[in-house]
C-alpha cells in the first residue's frame, strides 16, 4: 500500500473517530474526549496533506502505474500541467476538496472559541467529512494502481492544458469547502438554541462566497481566451452548478444583517444555508454523475447516488431539526412598514432567491422531460438569458434604494432627500443614451439601474464623509479615510456593489452589442470593421514541446496606423489526435476583437471574428467585486443580543 | 410620496415577472446569428451552432443562411429545421406543450414566492407594542443600561439612515424601570 492509499484510509478512521469522541464528550461533559478529538482533526488535515503530497509526487516522477495518473499525465506534458493534473479528474478532484475541508477544519478549531457551538459543529463536519473520504477511499480513489506499468500515459486534456484551469478549480473548490462550516454552524445552533452562530460564519460565508466568485470569474476567463466560441457564460449545467450557491449565499449575506440588527429570519437564514449547502452537494452531483450532457462533466460515476442519498438525508435532516426546534428560535417580528431598508432586504432575497429557482428548474429541466417524455432536451442560453436578465435587472434597481432607505419606516423626509438626486441624474442620462441611439429596452434598464445605483452610494458616502468632516473637524482626506477605515463592513459593501455595477454593464454591453462574423482571407487580403483593418499576413508553424501549432498572421491598423500582430492559430496534439483552436483576444479599451480559426487552407484562412464591446469593464468589475469583498472580511462585526436571548 | 415610493416598490419587485412573461415572437426580418444561436450543434457537443467549430454546425449555419436568403420567416426556417433533424435541433424547447412548463414555471414561482411573503409579512406585522418595546431596548443599548451588547469587538456598522425617530423620553424610562422592579 502506497503512502497515499494508506493516508486516505487513516484519515478516514481518524475522521470517524474524532466524530465519536466529540459526541462522547458532549455526552459526557469530559473534557479528554475532546482533546483527543482536537488531536484527530489536526491528524486528518496533517494525513491529508501527505496523501496529497503523494499523488502530486506521482505525477511529477510520471509514476504511470497509478491509473489516475496514467490517465491524466504523459510524458511529453510541462511540469505546470503536470501539477494541475492533480485536479483534471474527478478523483483528484475530490482528494483536493477533501483536503481543503480538512484544512478549513483544523483552522476552525485551532481558532476556536472551543465552545459547545464548534465542538457540535465538529461532530457535523467530520460527519460530513467521513462521508467524502468514504467515497474516496472506496469508490473514487486516486491512488489505484495498475497490474503493470504502462510506458506512457494518456495525457492531459488538450483545453485543461491552460494557466487559466490551473487556478479555476482549486478557487472554486475553496468556495465549495468553506461553505461546508456556515452550514455545521448554522445546525449546531439550531440544535443548541444558541443564535451566536451567525457571528461566528461571518467571516467564513464571505471567504467562501469570494472564492466561489472567483472561481467562476476564472471559469469564465478560461472559456473567453481558451475556448473558439468567443464568450464567457454559456449557461452549461456545471457552470450553473456553482452560480446556484452563489446566488444563495448572496441572498444570505443581506439576510444576515437583518438577523443581526433585529434578530429576525432565523428560521429563513438557516434556510438559505440549508439551500446553499444542498446546491454545493447538487453541484457536485451534476458535475461527477454525468446525469445531465455537459462539456464540464467528469462522465458517468459510480458516486451519483450517494450524492443523492447524502442530499437527501442532509435535508430531512436540517428541515426535521428546524422543525423540532422551531419554538426556540426566538424569531423577531421584524416588518413595521412596507417602506422600509427591512422590506428592500426581502425583495432583494425573493429576487435572488427566484433566480436560483430558475436556473434549478433549467438545469434540471432535461431529467423532467426524460422522466416524462422519455427524451432529454437541451436547456441553452436562450432560456436562461430570458428569465435572468430580468433578474439582474431589478437587482441593479434594488440596489440602488437599499443603502438609502431608513431601517423600520422611512419618512418622507429621508425619501426626499436620499432619491430625489439619483433618480433625477438616472433618468437623465438614460435620456441622453437613448438619444444617442441605444434604444434597447434591456440596455435602458441597465443605464437606468447603474447610475442610480452608483448615484445612492456615491451620495450616501458623500454624505458621511461630510458628517464626519464637521463632527471631528477634519480635513476631507482625514474624514474620508477615518469614515472608510471605520466602516470597512459598509464600504466593503459599497465597493462590491460598484463592482457589480461595472460587471453587470461588462455583460449587457458585450451581450447586446455583440457582432460576429465569419471572414474568409487570402494572404494579402484584408477586412475592416470600424477604424481598424487587419491584413492578413501569411502563415506559420511551430512545434512546441507536445504540440504543432498553426499560425495565422493578421497586422491590425487603426485609421491606418499599424497598431499590433495579431496571430490566431490551431494546435494540434499528436498524442490525443487532436485538434485544438486557440483564439486571439484582441484587447481594446472599449471592445475586444476576439479572433477564431475556423479553418486553413493553401494560402487562405476562414477565421470567426466576434467584436465584443467592454469586456475590459466586465473584468475590472471582478477586480473591484473582489476588493470589495476583503474590506468587507476586514471588518468586525459586534454581536448584538436581547436581553433574555442567548 | 409614501405611496409612490411603495408602487415603485411594486414595479420594481415586478419587473422579473412582467419582462419572464413577455415571451418574444419570432422577429420579421430573420437573422442567421439569431436563428443559429437556438440551434443545438449535431455534433454531440452541447454547444450551440453559432458557436461551434464542427463541420456540422457549418453546414447548418449554411443551410439557415440560404432559407434566409429565399426570404423565409423565423418561424418556417425552425419548422424546416425541425421536419429535418427533429425536435433535438433546438438548443432550447419551444414555448408549446409540455415545454410551455419550462417557461411558465419561474413566473409562477416568482409569484407563488411574492404572495407568500406578502402573506407572512402581514401576519407578522409589528403591533404598536412590540415596536415600543423594540424601541425601548434600543434605548437601554444606546445608553448602555442593560446587558445587550455582547462581545464588545470594535465595530463598523456606522450607518447614518436610520429612521430618525426619537426615543426614549424620561417617561418611558420611568414606566420601564418600574417594570423591572
Amino acid at each position: 500500500m502506497d503512502s497515499g492509499q494508506l493516508s486516505i484510509t487513516i484519515a478516514l478512521m481518524l475522521s470517524v473517530f474524532t466524530a465519536v469522541a466529540y459526541t462522547a464528550g458532549i455526552i459526557t461533559r469530559k473534557e479528554h474526549y475532546f482533546k483527543s478529538g482536537t488531536i484527530a482533526v489536526y491528524l486528518i488535515a496533517a494525513f491529508i496533506t501527505i496523501a496529497s503530497i503523494s499523488l502530486l509526487m506521482a505525477f511529477i516522477n510520471r509514476d504511470f502505474q497509478n491509473l489516475y495518473v496514467a490517465m491524466y499525465s504523459s510524458r511529453d506534458l510541462p511540469l505546470f500541467y503536470t501539477i494541475s493534473a492533480f485536479w483534471a479528474g474527478g478523483n483528484g478532484s475530490l482528494l483536493l476538496w477533501i483536503w481543503l475541508i480538512s484544512l478549513f477544519v483544523a483552522i476552525l478549531v485551532y481558532r476556536g472559541p472551543r465552545d459547545d457551538l464548534l465542538k457540535h459543529s465538529v461532530v457535523i463536519l467530520m460527519a460530513i467529512q467521513t462521508f467524502f473520504l468514504y467515497l474516496l477511499v472506496f469508490l473514487s480513489n486516486p491512488f489505484n494502481r495498475l497490474d503493470f506499468v504502462p510506458p506512457d500515459g494518456q495525457g492531459l486534456n488538450p483545453l485543461l492544458q491552460d494557466p487559466g484551469m490551473v487556478f479555476h478549480p482549486p478557487t472554486l473548490f475553496v468556495g465549495y469547502a468553506g461553505f461546508f462550516i456556515p452550514y455545521a454552524f448554522a445546525m449546531a445552533g439550531l440544535y443548541l438554541g444558541n443564535g451566536d452562530w451567525i457571528y461566528r460564519i461571518r467571516r467564513w460565508t464571505l471567504f467562501s462566497w469570494l472564492f466561489l466568485s472567483l472561481g467562476n470569474i476564472f471559469g469564465s476567463y478560461w472559456a473567453y481566451t481558451m475556448l473558439n466560441w468567443g464568450g464567457y457564460w454559456a449557461w452549461d449545467p456545471v457552470e450553473n452548478a456553482s452560480f446556484m450557491p452563489w446566488l444563495t449565499a448572496t441572498a444570505f449575506f443581506h439576510s444576515f444583517m437583518i438577523q443581526e440588527r433585529k434578530d429576525g429570519m432565523k428560521v429563513w437564514n438557516i434556510i438559505l444555508i440549508l439551500l446553499t449547502f444542498e446546491l454545493v452537494l447538487l453541484g457536485t452531483l451534476l458535475t461527477r454523475s454525468g446525469i445531465i450532457a455537459s462539456v464540464h462533466s467528469f462522465g458517468q460515476s459510480e458516486i451519483g447516488p450517494y450524492f443523492i442519498g447524502m442530499m437527501a438525508a442532509v435535508l430531512v435532516g436540517s428541515i426535521g431539526l428546524l422543525i423540532w426546534k422551531y419554538e426556540s428560535l426566538d424569531n423577531r417580528k421584524i416588518y413595521e412598514s412596507v417602506v422600509s431598508r427591512e422590506v428592500s432586504f426581502i425583495a432583494n432575497n425573493w429576487i435572488f432567491v427566484g433566480a436560483t429557482f430558475a436556473v434549478i428548474w433549467g438545469t434540471l429541466y432535461p431529467i423532467v422531460s426524460e422522466a416524462f417524455r422519455g427524451y432529454k432536451v437541451m436547456v441553452g442560453p436562450q432560456f436562461f438569458n430570458q428569465v435572468n436578465v430580468p433578474f439582474a435587472l431589478a437587482l441593479i434597481i434594488l440596489m440602488g434604494i437599499c443603502p438609502l432607505i431608513g431601517w423600520r419606516k422611512a419618512s418622507i423626509l429621508n425619501l426626499k432627500r436620499s432619491y430625489t438626486y439619483p433618480a433625477a441624474i438616472s433618468f437623465f442620462l438614460t435620456l441622453v443614451v437613448l438619444l444617442l441611439g441605444g434604444n434597447n429596452i434591456y440596455i435602458l434598464i441597465l443605464v437606468l439601474g447603474c447610475v442610480f445605483a452608483t448615484a445612492t452610494h456615491v451620495l450616501d458616502s458623500a454624505r458621511n464623509v461630510k458628517h464626519q468632516q464637521k463632527t471631528h473637524k477634519e480635513g476631507i482626506l482625514h474624514s474620508t479615510w477615518h469614515t472608510f477605515r471605520d466602516n470597512r463592513r459598509t464600504y466593503g459593501g459599497y465597493v462590491a456593489h460598484l463592482g457589480m455595477v461595472l460587471l453587470v454593464i461588462g455583460i449587457g454591453a458585450s451581450s447586446v452589442y455583440s457582432q460576429t462574423e465569419s471572414v474568409s482571407m487570402h494572404s494579402g487580403g484584408s477586412y475592416s470593421v470600424g477604424a481598424y483593418t487587419f491584413v492578413m499576413t501569411g502563415f506559420d508553424q511551430e512545434q512546441l514541446e507536445n504540440k504543432v501549432e498553426n499560425i495565422v498572421q493578421l497586422d491590425a491598423y487603426k485609421n491606418g496606423k499599424f497598431i499590433e500582430k495579431i496571430t490566431p492559430s490551431q494546435l494540434y496534439y499528436p498524442k490525443q489526435d487532436m485538434d485544438v483552436v486557440k483564439p486571439w483576444v484582441w484587447k481594446r479599451p472599449l471592445s475586444d476583437v476576439h479572433f477564431t480559426v475556423q479553418s486553413i487552407g493553401s494560402g487562405s484562412a476562414t477565421m470567426k471574428v466576434k467584436i465584443l464591446p467592454l469586456m475590459n469593464v466586465l473584468w475590472y468589475g471582478a477586480y473591484v467585486v473582489t476588493l470589495g469583498t476583503i474590506i468587507a472580511i476586514t471588518a468586525r462585526v459586534k454581536i448584538r443580543r436581547r436581553r433574555g436571548a442567548q | 410620496m409614501k405611496r409612490t415610493i411603495a408602487t415603485i416598490h411594486v414595479i420594481i419587485i415586478m419587473i422579473p415577472v412582467l419582462m419572464m412573461l413577455a415571451l418574444p415572437a419570432a422577429g420579421d426580418s430573420p437573422d442567421v446569428v439569431e436563428i443559429t444561436s437556438n440551434l443545438k450543434c449535431q455534433c454531440g457537443c452541447t454547444m450551440i451552432v453559432t458557436d461551434c467549430n464542427c463541420q456540422e454546425a457549418a453546414d447548418i449555419r449554411d443551410e439557415v443562411g440560404a432559407m434566409v436568403k429565399q426570404g423565409m420567416s423565423s418561424k418556417q426556417i425552425i419548422n424546416e429545421l425541425k421536419s429535418t433533424y427533429g425536435n433535438e435541433i433546438l438548443a432550447t424547447p419551444g414555448k408549446t406543450g409540455f415545454d410551455l412548463s419550462l417557461w411558465i414555471l419561474p413566473g409562477v414561482g416568482v409569484i407563488a414566492g411574492g404572495l407568500l411573503i406578502f402573506f407572512v409579512l402581514n401576519r407578522n406585522r409589528m403591533s404598536e407594542d412590540e415596536v415600543f418595546e423594540m424601541e425601548y431596548q434600543e434605548y437601554r443599548e444606546a445608553t448602555g443600561s442593560g446587558e445587550a451588547t455582547g462581545s464588545g469587538e470594535a465595530t463598523g456598522s456606522g450607518e447614518t439612515t436610520g429612521s430618525g425617530r426619537a426615543i426614549g423620553s424620561g417617561e418611558e424610562k420611568n414606566w420601564l424601570s418600574e417594570e423591572e422592579k
